[in-house]
């Protein structure tokens, strides 16, 4: 088992290793001079000042020195500044993580619900009515691009009937308030009050549900409720857009392990010994049923900070997926290298996490 | 030379009789039937429509749809029709290529990797290791500042996108080795390569079949996608391109022509692939007809693919959802 994780441990540090060394190479190869966006501001024929930015920055040494001192810098965490912003890349970056998180935690949190109650529905007997609605809609899910489906609503929601707002995440003119003391203490007293809860009951669902739970209750305490009004009403739009495919791919993910759990053969066990129909469903099914979603939301967590840049062009959200473009359009590729690292590191850890939480709840799997 | 001839009219005859198995299957009839009034559409786009998409016409911008634009015109009085079946064009080409490429060098990796030793399957394995956890949208998104070419697109798809089908292979040669009748092959004497072509590649042959036809359906999205974020290449007509436009300029006027026209398209297309690809499984897939086998029966083809990997071994469950999640979705995920 230790040599498992040991191994996943170092293959995820080979993976990290990669991506570091893609980061510092691809701007070499798409820049015919890496050094352009230093430039910014400095005349065309300012030689000497553009030679002394070049020296100052280091890109005069050989190129195995550069590199060196690239690792060096990503050891320290020091991505160094964005050149678009004229700020520091960490700072750009969690400016708009949250604004991601908006929408694609609401997202996820809804589809799951929702996603879970269909499967469900649709997984207890085969070809009836919710079955054949549910393959019937995947179909129609993976064959039209979501960011269509976005468009299509913005225009029949914003635009003919204005219901909704069609861009941004807040009314123009506004900013949202945000009480980082306030914040601090309501999240460190629920935190507090999940971890007693769980000393006191032994039970580690205590940590999990806390978590989220003490964020939530952080950030409505921390928001006025205005302010929260006013992004609710402005993500609607778009989370109503990824809820809609997110269902319908957690409820086929359900609906279709619900199907394979009831071939096994420790249903027909608990049918044999005369269990009522429901026990069997909700107890054996069901819960065996939700396993491969575990999996499934561990993966999408990876997705949660990194926004989707489909969907943010479209409703012009200030999230990550936005930066992420804005930054590739601009040539800003030190934040663009920021973001692929952050965004694999994340996904790195999430992979590990999910590899723990399913060897947890799901003993039969094998350790390969 | 008649003995040559012989064997080139059975071939032909053996096409023939399996277009006919697909044209008998509902679903490859509908997917044959869409794809074809597509492709036929990109073929013959010039002699469709009697304008070019340099047919500037700024007096007659924005226009409703009429008998002489169909579909409108947009900001700069192009024909969005003509914009439409231009579009297909590379929207086909980028499909189905990448297709074909990333099941190519999925499947000969996939073989290579199950089949020839040791040193080759760790390289193979960790190389798709990497490539799983590597976030592909912003890699894809930072690689095609390399070149705004769509030949670049293709490279950077098949690149990041042959991991799936390889591992999807590696699983099934690898649950074939052990069959009887490859130990037989062996033990007669037939050696790697023989046993390789003659053997392994017909029993893999159906799932690349579908695979290819059910990536070409995910790129296209994909293709439609990228386009749409402006990381398209720049000279020449696509449907996501017209979607930006139509971003731009159709919502205020309310143009709905010029934005249904184009998302239709790419789903008459990707339906059309995905029946071709549904069918075929149905066609070529032995396991599919035995209506007994409890792995697969009433699920989703491609879940029931990924089902029958996570049974036979090597692939964990963990890893055969993820699997399912590279299958298609590939697209819709950026």
């Amino acid at each position: 088992m230790k040599g498992y994780y040991l191994k996943k441990v170092l293959s995820s540090l080979f993976v990290l290793f990669i991506i570091i060394t893609l980061n510092f190479f691809l701007p070499r190869m798409i820049f015919s001079d890496p050094a352009q966006p230093y430039f910014a501001g400095v005349p065309e024929d300012a030689v000497a000042l553009r030679e002394q930015i070049r020296e100052a920055n280091g890109f005069n040494d050989p190129l195995i020195v550069q590199y060196l001192d690239y690792l060096g810098r990503i050891a320290t965490l020091d991505f160094g500044e964005s050149h678009y912003y004229k700020e520091s890349v960490w700072k750009v970056m969690f400016s708009r993580i949250p604004w991601s998180m908006v929408l694609t935690v609401s997202s996820m949190v809804f589809s799951l619900i929702f996603g879970i109650i269909f499967g469900a529905v649709a997984g207890k007997k085969r070809d009836r009515a919710a079955d054949k609605t549910l393959l019937a809609l995947s179909g129609v899910t993976t064959a039209i691009p979501s960011f269509w489906l976005a468009l299509v609503s913005v225009m029949l929601f914003a635009f003919t009937y204005k219901i909704f707002p069609y861009r941004g995440a807040m009314t123009a003119g506004y900013t949202l308030s945000f009480n980082g003391t306030v914040f601090l203490i309501v999240f460190a007293c629920v935190i507090a009050l999940a971890i007693a809860l769980k000393l006191i009951t032994k039970k580690t669902l205590f940590i999990f549900a806390g978590i989220p739970v003490s964020l939530a209750a952080g950030i409505f305490a921390a928001v006025p409720l205005a302010d929260i009004a006013d992004v609710a009403y402005h993500a609607a739009l778009p989370v109503m857009i990824a809820v809609f495919s997110g269902v319908i791919s957690y409820a086929l993910l359900v609906r279709n392990s619900m199907i394979a759990v009831t071939n096994e053969d420790y249903i027909l066990t608990a049918r044999a010994k005369g269990l009522p129909p429901s026990v069997v469903l909700y107890k054996h099914t069901f819960r065996n049923a939700l396993l491969p979603l575990i999996t499934n939301v561990g993966m999408s967590m990876a997705g949660l900070m990194g926004g989707s840049v489909l969907t943010e062009k479209i409703f012009s959200w200030p999230g990550m997926g936005q930066l992420l473009l804005d930054a590739c359009n601009n040539g800003d590729y030190l934040l663009s290298q920021a973001i692929l690292l952050l965004f694999a590191v994340i996904t790195v850890v999430c992979n590990f996490i999910t590899d723990l939480v399913y060897h947890k709840f799901d003993p039969r799997i094998k350790e390969v | 030379m008649k003995k040559l001839l012989t064997l080139l009219l059975s071939v032909l005859k053996d096409i023939g009789a399996f277009i006919m198995k697909v044209l008998k299957n509902p679903k490859g009839r509908t997917g044959v039937i869409l794809v074809g009034i597509v492709v036929l559409a990109a073929v013959f786009a010039p002699y469709l429509t009697p304008y070019e998409l340099d047919d500037y016409d700024i007096a007659n911008g924005l226009a409703k749809p009429s008998a002489a634009h169909p579909l409108g015109t947009d900001k700069n009085g192009i024909d969005i029709l003509t914009q439409l079946l231009y579009g297909a064009r590379i929207s086909l080409i980028i499909g189905i290529t990448t297709g074909l490429c990333v099941t190519l060098l999925g499947a000969t990796l996939g073989i290579v990797s199950a089949y020839f030793g040791k040193v080759s399957a760790t390289v193979i394995l960790n190389v798709i290791n990497v490539l799983l956890v590597i976030p592909t949208t912003p890699l894809m998104m930072i690689m095609s500042n390399l070149s705004s070419s769509y030949l670049m697109m293709i490279a950077i798809f098949t690149l990041i996108g042959w991991c799936g089908t390889a591992r999807m292979v590696r699983a099934q040669v690898l649950s074939i080795m052990n069959m009887n009748y490859i130990r037989a092959a062996e033990l007669a004497g037939g050696s790697k390569n023989y046993i390789m072509f003659r053997h392994i590649m017909p029993s893999v042959s159906h799932l690349l079949i579908m695979n290819c036809a059910l990536s070409c359906a995910g790129f296209m999205i994909a293709e439609a996608g990228l386009s749409f974020i402006g990381l398209g290449d720049p000279s020449v007509m696509s449907w996501g391109k017209i979607l930006v436009a139509a971003q731009d300029s159709a919502f205020t006027s309310g143009l709905w022509a010029w934005v249904l026209a184009p998302g239709a398209a790419i789903f008459i297309t990707v339906f059309g692939f995905m029946q071709i690809g549904y069918a075929l499984e149905e066609i070529l897939n032995p396991k599919m007809k035995r209506k007994k086998d409890t792995r697969t029966k009433g699920l989703a083809p491609e879940e029931a693919a990924a089902a029958v990997f996570a049974e036979i071994g090597d692939v964990s469950e963990a890893e055969a959802d993820a699997l399912k999640q590279k299958f298609i979705t590939e697209g819709q995920r950026i």
